[in-house]
């Protein structure tokens, strides 16, 4: 039995979905423009801009009193050059550096801490920051804006 | 696929999109870190996904509920879905450590078990695209000619 779609109920079907989708995209166009404005934890457009929980590395060097540096990349990285002082803490090896980090967080006036890995992409700062913070109970945890490469930077 | 079936899987599936896109909506800061994570995106291109995506998906998802710009949702939510799966295959093949991001955590990546919830994503999305398919075709298809 041959059947054949009608070429009008066809093109009109694919003219509304088109149009649906499009009205769709503008919906969520309004609300997200929104969101930009209104929300309080709205991120940053321009890259230079410490994100949520972040901190530049100008900040920390203005800072008075101690601060713990605690890199959080792979030991292979961290052997290779490291911000001077920094305890290496990664996931990987979480409960074998714990209680290095801890010696060093005691033995510290109550310092900031401030995490760092490769670069501005990399989660790794990010997820030991936030493991810190339920560990250590304490609020002055950091992650500095653009990691390793924007402390290689400047220090060039 | 029975009216019921199809009825339940638009259900499930659109509250799984309402449910991800207000997560992310909720806090768009740190979707942001999960976009740029993927390293796909310019930062300024990441911050305006990271705005939009969540939105998106809240409104793909309710009118997958309604009924209401039922196919243009239908055919958005599969160009995301197959996206989001080339993507997470990308990043996976480059070795990242990426975080999904899909329902706010920050957790590591797992990625068989991503591009799998992924496929079943696409799977149901597609299923609905092939039932609304029959459905119009029934409407649409002329009838057989005469013989004669």
């Amino acid at each position: 039995m041959e059947t054949r779609h009608h070429p009008k109920a066809l093109s009109s079907r694919t003219t509304g979905t088109a149009r649906e989708g499009l009205l769709l995209l503008a919906i969520a166009l309004l609300f997200a423009a929104g969101t930009a404005v209104l929300h309080p934890n709205a991120p940053a457009w321009s890259a230079e801009t410490p994100g949520e929980g972040e901190v530049a590395l100008d900040t920390v060097e203005a800072w008075d009193g101690d601060v713990l540096w605690v890199d959080a990349r792979a030991r292979e990285a961290f052997e290779t050059g490291h911000v001077p002082g920094a305890v290496l803490l990664n996931e990987d090896e979480w409960y074998d550096l714990f209680l290095d980090f801890f010696d060093r967080w005691m033995g510290l006036s109550q310092p900031r801490i401030v995490v760092y890995c490769d670069s501005r992409e990399c989660q790794a700062s990010h997820k030991v920051a936030e493991r810190l913070r339920e560990e250590t109970g304490s609020e002055e945890v950091y992650v500095l804006h653009g990691g390793w490469d924007t402390w290689r930077e400047a220090a060039r | 696929m029975t009216t019921a079936a199809s009825r339940i899987l638009r259900f499930v599936l659109g509250g799984i999109f309402v449910y991800a896109g207000a997560v992310k909506a909720l806090d768009p800061a740190a979707f942001l870190t999960a976009v740029e994570s993927f390293r796909l995106l310019p930062h300024f291109a990441a911050v305006a996904t990271a705005l939009y995506l969540p939105w998106l998906e809240i409104f793909c998802g309710l009118a997958l509920w309604t009924g209401r710009a039922y196919r243009g949702a239908l055919g958005l939510l599969l160009i995301l879905t197959a996206a989001f799966g080339i993507a997470l295959a990308s990043s996976w093949a480059r070795g990242l450590d990426v975080t999904c991001g899909c329902f706010g955590g920050t957790g590591a990546a797992n990625y068989p078990w991503l591009l799998i919830r992924a496929g079943l994503l696409f799977a149901g999305l597609a299923g609905l695209v092939a039932v609304e398919s029959v459905r119009h075709g029934r409407k649409t298809f002329s009838k057989p000619p005469q013989s004669a």
